[in-house]
């Protein structure tokens, strides 16, 4: 048996069945190996055509699906395309596992050809990265690498298989029946003292507000929260990439908060009295001063898998460690041995009050121009209930942040963490392989939807009938309204010509494309988009000088909150 | 706020990327390194010694430490507390020495730093 069988095998021991890649010198003895498996449907390859699409492609399966996504890429060109989309999965905990073919043994260090020392480069953006050295090593690395992917904090882990080892062969293989490995997944720890203590400090509470964090979606603990928040009559508010946590009908959920969350989720998370994280860091685009809210005096509870997070600008006074699916449970079980409910009618009209009073600015009138509320309404209206929907990065994915309403859990991917442009189409791309009975939607702006977009050919070549639906400004929206806002109206480097016609652009590809003129129209191509079951574009033309609010100033603290349009003569300031 | 702490790390060794992995942990929490001793022995444990210095005083050293017990190949990091340091001494006879590429001749530097 060859090293490169002996890979494929143990990936498909592992379970894999989908790798999104590109083949070069290096990996190509893998793709030699896995031949009769693509020709027999065991397995499939997707031909992606960037490797940092393939990252994402793999990143956004992982996330739809719950199980690591597969990427692969030949050493030097390959290996550092792919860098982008590994650091965008290890910022937003998804597991992907990357096997990136290495230079032969004898060549390294010695800039051979496509040489790009790729456990150099891979260090910082994964959460592990191993280049074998010895045929012998690959399926118990193999192993470790899904487990150290899927387990703890998830997150993305490369294995580099030099091509010598890959052609080399070897007799008696044994595969591992446990990893092998110097890492320990985080524990759960059922603290009954700090899980009293949070479930007092909950029912004592005359404001209490639950953050969610991604880290509910990777538990699959949204029921828990819902469970939680009905006991406690308490709001919920999330991060941003929390979203994909909570439906965003459920009544009691607020919407996300944060950098550009929607202005009453923020305010309420100010103006609780016990703040409840669950699967959520203190990030910096949530909390965006760590002053402001310690000086609110609140009492912080946080459940988090990440000891480390209990450390980072807010130091809860409750912690609990561990999976927020188990410790959840654990504190319903003594919320109802204590035998009491919560008692926040008060603080329930307040949330009310900052609902109805933030509403008005949130759905501004038409100006001639279609508005992005608007164009997420008509999407919403066109879709099935559980539609996936991902974004690229910029305006349109802070519109998609507070006017998006996704309804299911694990149906909201956008890059948060890394804010990568060009995240959209390949992460959507990757989901519908992963989900494939479920409408994908790419909400995408055309700044970061031509960072990838020539992966269009991809979903038209392997039939992954995607709809990207591109707001078409021309411009870098989110950079440009900042210069417009807060550097005296000098916009610059960011407007873009006529170039090209998304349209033509789509069509060249062989994908289905539409432009947009009014809503009605969106909505009849969507329907239409999805009744053919083919890739499809719908170009949305959308004005440039459009805002993506609420904002905050640069470095702005989340009181500052603007959520009017300032040039229109309103003192921005949205406090209530 | 103390800005200097000497830590003991345990880790399995697998190539040298551990030592460049535990350097780039302080590095990206802008702490700096004063000195550094590692030791692996037969069996791929290693100890690895390092003094750490919050040059620029962001009182990141805390967090560093946790974040690098939690990196995979780490079995702990220990602070030290207590502690005595001699100076690391190496005696030699015989050496060469390379510049740029290419080896300097004997004559160029014999005697300079033999000890």
């Amino acid at each position: 048996m060859k090293g490169s069988e002996l890979l494929v095998e143990s990936l498909k021991r592992e379970g894999v069945k989908n790798i999104f890649g590109i083949p070069g010198l290096y990996n190509m003895p893998m793709y030699d190996s896995f031949y009769e498996d693509l020709a027999n449907g065991e397995m499939r390859h997707i031909l992606m055509r960037h490797e940092q699409a393939a990252a994402h492609a793999a990143d956004g399966f992982a996330r739809a699906t719950g199980i690591p996504g597969v990427c692969t890429a030949t050493s030097g060109p390959g290996v550092t395309n792919l860098i982008t989309g590994l650091v965008t999965a290890y910022q937003d905990s998804s597991p992907v596992v990357a096997i990136t073919g290495g230079v032969n043994r004898a060549s390294m260090g010695k800039l051979s050809f496509q040489e790009s020392d790729t456990l150099g480069v891979s260090f910082p953006v994964s959460k592990y990265a191993v280049e074998l050295r010895d045929i012998t090593e690959i399926p118990q690395w193999i192993k470790n690498a899904f487990y150290v992917a899927s387990t703890g904090r998830p997150g993305p882990v490369v294995v580099d298989v030099p091509r010598d080892i890959q052609m080399e062969d070897i007799d008696n293989v044994k595969y591992p029946d446990s990893v092998s490995v110097h890492y320990k997944p985080f524990r759960t720890v059922i603290d009954k003292d700090a899980l009293r203590k949070a479930a007092l400090n909950l029912l004592n509470a005359k404001k209490p507000v639950i953050l969610v964090g991604t880290g509910v979606m990777w538990a699959n603990a949204t029921e828990e929260i819902i469970k939680l928040s009905e006991f406690l009559g308490c709001p919920v508010v999330s991060t941003l990439p929390g979203k994909s946590s909570m439906p965003a009908d459920y009544p009691l959920y607020i919407g996300p908060m944060g950098y550009y969350g929607r202005a009453e989720a923020s305010t309420a998370a100010l103006e609780s009295d016990v703040l409840f994280a669950v699967g959520a860091r203190f990030s910096d685009r949530t909390f965006t001063s760590y002053n402001e809210m310690n000086d609110t005096k609140k009492i912080f509870m946080s459940i988090n898998l990440d000891p480390t997070d209990f450390n980072k600008g807010i130091n809860p006074d409750v912690a609990m460690l561990g999976n927020a699916k188990v410790l959840l449970n654990e504190l319903l079980n003594v919320l109802n041995t204590l035998g009491r409910k919560g008692n926040v009618y008060e603080w329930t009209k307040r949330v009310n009050e900052l609902k109805d009073y933030y509403s008005q600015f949130s759905h501004p009138e038409d100006d001639g121009h279609l508005r992005p509320w608007k164009i997420l309404k008509t999407i919403r209206e066109a879709v099935p209930r559980d539609t996936i929907l991902t974004t690229g990065v910029g305006q349109h994915q802070m519109w998609a942040e507070t006017q998006w309403e996704n309804l299911e859990p694990r149906s909201f991917f956008s890059s948060t963490g890394m804010g990568t442009m060009g995240f959209g189409l390949p992460s959507a791309m990757g989901a519908k392989v992963g989900k494939p009975d479920k409408v994908v939607l790419d909400y995408d702006g055309d700044g970061s939807f031509m960072m990838t977009g020539n992966n269009l050919a991809t979903a038209v070549d392997e039939h992954i009938p995607v709809i990207a639906i591109v707001n078409d400004n021309r411009t870098l929206g989110l950079v440009r309204q900042v210069q417009d806002m807060f550097q005296n109206k000098r916009i610059v480097g960011v407007d873009y010509g006529n170039s090209p016609n998304i349209v033509k652009y789509a069509e060249s590809f062989g994908a289905d494309a539409y432009d947009v003129h009014d809503y009605k129209d969106l909505y009849e191509f969507i329907r239409k988009a999805i009744k053919e079951n083919v890739p499809s574009v719908i170009r949305v033309p959308v004005n440039k000088e459009e805002l993506a609010l609420p904002t905050l100033p640069p470095g702005g603290k989340l009181s500052e909150v603007i959520v009017s349009d300032p040039r229109k003569g309103s003192k921005g300031a949205g406090k209530l | 706020m103390i800005r200097e702490k000497v830590v003991k790390v345990q880790g399995n060794y697998r190539d040298p990327g551990l030592i460049e992995r535990v350097s780039a942990n302080f590095r990206k929490f802008w702490v700096d390194i004063k000195w550094m001793n590692v030791n692996c022995d037969n069996n791929n444990n290693c100890i690895l010694y390092l003094s750490l210095y919050d040059r620029y005083n962001l009182g990141n050293v805390d967090l560093s430490i946790l974040t690098l017990s939690k990196m995979v190949d780490i079995d702990y990091v220990e602070i030290i507390n207590d502690y005595n340091v001699k100076n690391f001494e190496l005696n030699y006879n015989n050496s060469e020495r390379y510049e740029w590429g290419e080896k300097v001749e004997q004559s160029a530097w014999q005697g300079i730093y033999r000890k």
